[in-house]
């Protein structure tokens, strides 16, 4: 008896736990895009204020960010500096799919990361502002609603994990 | 160094055909790339195409020159986009990358280019000691003398020039060392890298980079003091007013100019009137693409004639 209760303790446990990461990487998908966020208004200040080019901008941005964003343009960077012939695009797609593949982003969101870099790198200085103003547009959106549908999912996941380790408990009874 | 700085911008295919070559990259002058056309290299003066690995004419692609650009810019194109509308872009080390295409106009002026076909790299060459020779007759008791150094395109005005402002700076038998202010407009003259100059400019020398002739000249009389002003390449009437306000203000000019003589020069209407004023106190006359740099006249503020040098190597 007493054994089945520990057992059946440890499941509720188990299954809270798991409700509580699930709660968690909802919160976390939140907190990556807000970063990102950040990450490209400092990367259209440098364009328009300082008329970085991208290497510098990135070299100067990562050295302040944070993992695995730091990686990400570190990467960028010594891709650019390699000059294999990629165009920049492709450089930009594969660096976001090498680096940010686990950064937590939802994956919609890191598909028009990684189509962003197809509009990077030409045209003037005004059209680029305007192209990430657009992208951040995007951005802010797709965070409202995360936002919106965020707190309602967090209790979810928490109340489900419980929820399922009781339901199991009592089907093992 | 210099030749790791402008092969890094060559692409791959290019890159390799030139190592081929097996050239000593302080000759290579100009390197020409045009769409569909063959790879021609300008060495020691002398046209010489190149040829791939089946000995037959380098054809350089559109993709390659795509691939230039993008290595020029440093994938940036915008960032460049004051410097596309004068057709050329300076590369790290002071090299200058010339391009053509069709141009973008906007209100009657060059706003940009594109389907850029040709690109011409034309290499800075740092000589040091090359203004040796001029030294004795641009000073006097130990004072500098304004000076304009005059030549067409190709000859090592910017070389004369770059090692005038490191000898000055540093000083030298003829002159004690000052203050010297660069206005690096095409960022040719110092071949600065994220504002720091890749050739040696003197240890009292203060460059204000990518920044306009006439603009540039005000703000360092203001900010730094300079006892002595350089710039490249001086043509309108804003960088002639900014010159006579430098020169009011106490400050010794060393400048260069496009002309083939004197007489070249004279017919310019801005400069006519500035060598009519004697406001040069030397006038620096470069000859021909034969031998970068030779120093054919040089005559004083009344155009006297004050050396001839017809057989004298002043740099390379």
């Amino acid at each position: 008896m007493l054994l089945r209760a520990a057992g059946g303790i440890l499941v509720v446990m188990a299954t809270s736990v798991g409700g509580i990461l699930a709660a968690e990487r909802i919160r976390n998908q939140y907190e990556q895009l807000k970063y990102l966020q950040k990450l490209i208004c400092l990367l259209r200040s440098e364009i328009l204020y300082a008329r970085s080019y991208l290497g510098e901008a990135f070299g100067r941005i990562g050295s302040k960010a944070r993992s695995p964003y730091r990686e990400w343009m570190s990467e960028l960077c010594s891709r650019m500096e390699e000059r294999t012939g990629t165009a920049f695009s492709g450089i930009w797609e594969n660096s976001t799919g090498k680096c940010l593949k686990d950064a937590g982003l939802p994956g919609n969101e890191l598909a028009r990361l990684a189509d962003l870099g197809n509009q990077l790198g030409i045209a003037d200085a005004d059209m680029q502002v305007k192209l990430l103003d657009l992208y951040l547009d995007e951005l802010s959106k797709s965070m409202d609603e995360l936002r919106e549908g965020m707190r309602m999912k967090i209790r979810l996941c928490r109340c489900l994990g419980v929820m399922s380790g009781i339901f199991v408990m009592i089907l093992l009874y | 160094m210099q030749n790791d700085r402008f092969m890094n911008v060559l692409p791959r295919g290019i890159r390799a055909a030139v190592v081929r070559e097996r050239i000593q990259y302080s000759r290579l002058q100009e390197l020409r790339l045009r769409a569909k056309r063959p790879l021609i290299l300008i060495y020691e003066g002398k046209e010489r195409i190149i040829r791939n690995e089946r000995d037959e004419p380098y054809v350089v692609t559109k993709e390659e020159v795509r691939e230039m650009l993008e290595y020029v810019s440093n994938y940036s194109l915008y960032a460049y986009e004051q410097e596309m509308k004068q057709g050329f872009i300076t590369i790290e080390g002071g090299h200058r990358v010339g391009m053509t295409g069709q141009a973008i106009i906007e209100n009657g002026k060059v706003k940009n280019l594109k389907f850029i076909s040709s690109i011409n790299l034309r290499m800075s060459h740092e000589v040091l000691g090359c203004a040796d020779l001029i030294f004795p007759y641009i000073t006097h008791r130990g004072k500098l003398c304004h000076t304009l150094i005059i030549s067409p395109p190709g000859c090592g005005k910017t070389t004369l020039l770059r090692d005038l402002v490191r000898q000055i700076s540093d000083g030298n038998e003829w002159i004690r060392g000052m203050a010297v202010g660069v206005v690096d407009e095409r960022s040719e003259i110092g071949g600065c890298y994220m504002g720091i100059p890749q050739n040696q400019l003197g240890i009292r020398t203060d460059v204000l980079d990518g920044c306009p002739k006439a603009e540039g000249m005000g703000m360092l009389i203001r900010s730094m003091s300079p006892e002595v002003l350089a710039v490249d390449e001086i043509g309108t009437a804003e960088d002639v007013h900014a010159i006579e306000h430098a020169m009011h203000c106490g400050c010794k000019m060393i400048a260069t100019a496009h002309a083939d003589s004197m007489e070249e020069l004279r017919k310019k209407p801005i400069f006519d009137r500035m060598v009519a004023q004697r406001q040069f106190e030397r006038y620096v006359v470069l000859k021909n693409r034969e031998q970068v740099g030779q120093v054919g006249s040089l005559f004083d503020s009344r155009g006297s004639l004050l050396y001839r040098g017809e057989a004298v190597e002043a740099c390379c």
